[in-house]
């Protein structure tokens, strides 16, 4: 590639006061002011980053904290319920599924945060729909706009569309970090994120487009043409590639993480965190909730993992800069009908728990445990909004007005934050 | 008819337009094939193309959205025939050939692999395969080598585009369904109904064994129902979101109670049956699974549903309502024909307007298909499935029963490097062994062994597809001989004609031109002389095919 290409880049990132999409090229005297860039955005004082942790399919919020003391429960659950003596009780009401041993401990020592029944009105009971609202924090899903995560990215880096500081790692990108504005790195397999070949030709390629006549500035991506986009996407990919894999490659975890897919991925974020490379948000998912038939089975593995997974990722960051900078948000597009079906399994249903996780959490119960008899056509009415809990990650940790990026006014939650 | 579309004047045309708009014209059906007059030929002409420019760029656009692309010449073939003929010749008057049946039985009891692929495939688990199950890779492999080596020769182009499409609507995966057979045999059941009606299409595929199996049904009891089916029915088969209600939902659930499989597929369980009164989207009755299915088709959001998400997925651009009332209408006139419809769109001028050339982003699995066609490579019909898997469409293992999202989803920026690296692999550039480990940050220890295993299971089989010694059989050379171009410049221009689904434009030769030129120097061939230096030239230029499939340009058509 030639210099004279790089400089363009640079200059017609910001045109006439309007954001567009750019990459970096790195290389040169490009490079050193990216990861200078970098080390004042987390420095001698961590930025506060957050982890997305999405429950892919409809966790079934019952058998996860489970209402062991209320008979109703007993009664609907007659073939995926547990016993009372089975979970791990965290009151008098209600108890962790049994596998969730390690997010017992985490509980107590007051690191996670519960906050219960949370869901929005008219709940859709579409995974799909639900998704998009839940990514979008509105009710018109994608066709109000970006993800959440992607108007996140516009506050706090309104001058910055070059580091890509939302990273999802694993395989399919969630819309919640949809931005049409801000460059987000997505990728699975750490090692394989180069080209094998021909790498810094095709970016450059990819770049030469940008200084000819008649096609001028680098890609403004809202509107812009698929290609555009894909230019612009193409230029990020060439920005990131080394940086990512010299993070992981070269990381060293305090504690041994699991062999599943996403201890694998944790330990990927983790990498990512404790690296110098911006990263503002990181996202990860697990799959497989939904859990149709055979659901203690599927269900039980599902939470296996999540204990492992989180319990592990959080006793590998704590008590670093970084580490102590972290909160993790879990979600779930929805929880599953009270009364179970005939196929040992559950179907969907509305308002389940949401957690928050990590050293500047105040744990404990937030929220209120949605009635099992109190229901609408079988489901849950939801006691809290899930959009209160975003709002509270946006103010309380993020500092910023949570108004514009959720497009309503929602109450944080109270005090959940140390 | 041979009436040449070029060769009608303008005004003509006009004049013709009027008479449609004043209702006076009488179209032709396909039911009354017999003698029209010149006034009903030319209403026609009006009807469907008075603003077609039918020249390469619009003929290309046609072979890539309803086949699988072509080369320069195939593009030149279609110009020759007229946009009527072209679009005709995608409908071959064969019905769909039988896929091997006996390829799907017998890799069900696993009789069919010879005792040395059985021991490869031992071979392979041993090297890293440990998740997968062979009794489920084997087979679709196998099946994955007929179906999309049919594609690369396209030989059935649009059926098989269809049944890409119909294996992404009514989606299974075998993650769930467990058994290659039942896969298998639902894919042939897609193909062999791909053009055919969407009614059939939406009957059977409740009655489909691993269907049934994928969502659920053949565990929906009367006592407590399992809801899976009736949801994904409405939500994502035939209705769409916002078209039904939950009570409609859990009432269709009662309704397809019962339907379960056996071992020789479909079964009825009367036991199981709730023969109850039931009342869906407002029809009440003792009503079952097929009369269900007869309702929702009586929906006018059905049809609107199905011409919507055919039209956004071959134009690549999401259609509007009006249009979508217009082919809805069309769908519900013809008994949901599929192929009538599909044969109206693209002699659509709509199809051809200027907003949607060049603005699909052209899915994996088509992507390979067509590289592979334009470089005139015949690889292993697995080795595409395999880098499907790798770029995030892995046939028969949908991620999610919504099917494979169309559009700039496909595009990440882990994916591009992925399109350019699959490519590569096929072109025998890439070795999938050094890509999956990173001698960059993690140098190997001397005594280490070189295996690292991924957990993409399309990797690991493409490792041990070129673990076989497999080669590409291509002279790119040969391909660049024969156009006679040979100054550097005129062959960039000569590929980047022949690679990408977009016309040729100087600043997308720019790069592959510079790059060239260096290439050559560097090798000390002179200009002019690539094609007649062996393999030297022939490495250049496939590192140029290489090149050009891999730039963004390459992505979209």
């Amino acid at each position: 590639m030639k210099d004279n290409d790089i400089r363009f880049d640079r200059r017609s990132l910001i045109v006439g006061g309007v954001t567009v999409f750019g990459g970096l090229m790195l290389s040169g005297s490009a490079k050193g002011q990216a990861s200078k860039q970098a080390k004042s955005g987390s420095g001698t004082a961590p930025k506060r980053t957050l982890l997305l942790l999405e429950l892919n399919g409809g966790n079934d919020g019952l058998s996860c904290v489970v209402p062991w003391a209320d008979d109703v429960y007993h009664r609907s659950r007659t073939r995926t319920g547990w016993k009372a003596s089975d979970v791990l009780k965290l009151d008098d009401y209600r108890g962790f599924h049994p596998a969730l041993q390690q997010l017992r401990g985490v509980f107590g020592d007051g690191r996670m945060a519960i906050i219960e029944g949370a869901g929005y009105p008219q709940p859709n009971h579409s995974h799909f729909t639900s998704q998009d609202i839940w990514h979008t924090a509105r009710a018109a899903g994608r066709s109000s706009g970006d993800g959440w995560i992607g108007r996140v990215l516009e506050k706090l880096y309104p001058d910055d569309v070059r580091v890509p500081h939302a990273v999802h790692v694993g395989q399919s990108m969630p819309y919640s970090l949809k931005s049409s504005t801000r460059p987000v790195v997505s990728f699975d397999e750490p090692p394989a994120y180069r080209w094998a070949e021909n790498g810094n030709t095709i970016a450059g390629a990819a770049d030469a487009r940008a200084p000819m006549a008649g096609n001028p500035g680098s890609a403004p991506v809202q509107g812009a043409s698929p290609l555009a986009q894909i230019r612009a996407i193409t230029r990020n990919a060439k920005a990131s590639s080394e940086e990512v894999r010299r993070a992981v490659a070269t990381y060293k975890p305090r504690v041994e993480y699991g062999p599943d897919v996403l201890s694998q991925d944790l330990r990927t974020a983790a990498a990512l965190l404790q690296s110098d490379i911006g990263c503002r948000v990181l996202s990860v998912t697990q799959q497989g909730y939904d859990t149709h038939e055979d659901q203690r089975r599927r269900h039980d593995k599902l939470m296996a993992e999540l204990d492992l997974g989180l319990s592990t990722f959080l006793r590998d960051v704590r008590g670093t800069p970084s580490g102590d900078n972290i909160v993790v948000l879990a979600f779930s597009e929805f929880g599953r009908r009270v009364e179970d079906n005939a196929s040992q399994g559950t179907d969907h249903g509305t308002a389940g728990p949401m957690f928050l996780l990590g050293s500047p959490i105040k744990g404990g119960l937030y929220g209120k445990h949605p009635s099992l008899t109190e229901l609408v056509e079988g489901d849950l009415i939801h006691t809290t909004d899930f959009r209160s809990v975003y709002a509270s990650v946006l103010e309380t940790w993020l500092g910023l007005d949570s108004q514009p990026i959720l497009g309503g006014k929602y109450a944080p939650i109270a005090g959940c934050f140390a | 008819m041979s009436f040449s579309n070029r060769s009608l004047p303008r005004t003509c045309a006009l004049s013709l337009a009027l008479l449609v708009t004043n209702g006076l014209a009488v179209p032709s059906t396909a039911a009354d094939p017999g003698p029209q007059t010149a006034a009903e030929i030319l209403v026609e002409y009006v009807h469907s193309r008075s603003d077609v420019r039918w020249d390469a760029r619009t003929a290309e656009h046609l072979l890539d959205r309803a086949g699988f692309g072509g080369s320069t010449a195939d593009v030149a073939k279609l110009v020759a025939l007229g946009l009527d003929e072209s679009v005709d010749s995608f409908f071959p008057n064969t019905s769909a050939t039988p896929p091997p049946e006996v390829l799907a039985l017998a890799s069900l009891h696993g009789d069919l692999e010879s005792p040395e692929e059985r021991l490869g495939t031992v071979e392979a688990r041993r090297t890293g395969f440990s998740r997968l199950q062979p009794d489920l890779i084997l087979p679709l492999n196998k099946f994955a080598d007929w179906w999309i080596e049919r594609m690369i020769r396209a030989e059935d182009p649009l059926r098989d585009r269809m049944t890409l499409f119909w294996h992404g609507h009514f989606v299974s995966s075998v993650k769930d369904v467990g058994n290659a057979h039942d896969m298998i045999r639902q894919v042939r059941f897609l193909r062999d109904n791909a053009l055919g009606s969407f009614a059939t299409l939406v009957q059977g595929i409740g009655k489909d064994p691993a269907m049934l199996r994928y969502l659920n049904n053949d565990t929906n009891v009367k006592d407590h129902p399992n809801e899976n089916w009736a949801r994904e029915l409405m939500e994502l088969f035939s209705l769409g979101d916002g078209n039904y209600t939950e009570t409609d939902i859990k009432q269709a659930a009662r309704a397809f109670t019962g339907w379960s499989r056996g071992p020789e597929g479909f079964e009825f369980k009367r036991l199981d049956h709730d023969f109850g009164q039931k009342t869906v989207l407002s029809v009440s009755g003792n009503l079952d699974g097929d009369q269900v299915v007869a309702i929702i088709l009586k929906q006018p959001a059905c049809a609107r549903f199905v011409a919507r998400k055919l039209i956004a997925h071959f134009e690549g651009v999401a259609p509007d309502e009006t249009r979508v009332a217009d082919y809805a209408e069309f769908l519900r006139d013809h008994d949901f024909d599929i192929g009538q419809m599909m044969r109206r769109l693209l002699k659509d001028p709509q199809f051809y307007r200027e907003e949607i050339l060049g603005a699909r982003v052209v899915p994996p699995v088509e992507y390979l298909v067509k590289a592979a066609r334009r470089l005139g490579i015949d690889p292993p019909g697995q080795m595409i499935l395999n880098a499907g898997d790798v770029l995030g469409q892995r046939l028969f293992w949908c991620p999610s029963v919504k099917g494979w999202e169309d559009g700039l989803a496909w595009i990440t920026t882990s994916s591009m490097m992925q399109r350019s690296n699959m490519v590569g692999v096929m072109l025998g550039i890439v070795q999938v062994d050094s890509l999956l480990h990173d001698e960059e940050f993690d140098p190997l220890k001397p005594d280490a062994t070189k295996k690292t295993v991924s957990r993409t299971n399309g990797f690991n089989q493409l490792a041990y597809i070129q673990e076989t010694g497999w080669q590409p059989s291509v002279s790119v050379s040969a391909w660049v001989k024969k156009t006679g171009r040979t100054s550097d410049e005129d062959i960039v221009h000569a590929m980047v004609d022949q690679m990408l689904g977009i016309p040729y434009a100087p600043d997308i030769a720019r790069g592959p031109y510079d790059w060239l030129h260096e290439a050559r120097e560097k090798a000390q061939i002179k200009e002019g002389q690539l094609t007649d230096s062996g393999e030297r030239g022939e490495t250049i230029l496939r590192e140029l095919a290489h090149l050009i499939l891999s730039l963004p340009e390459a992505q979209v058509e």
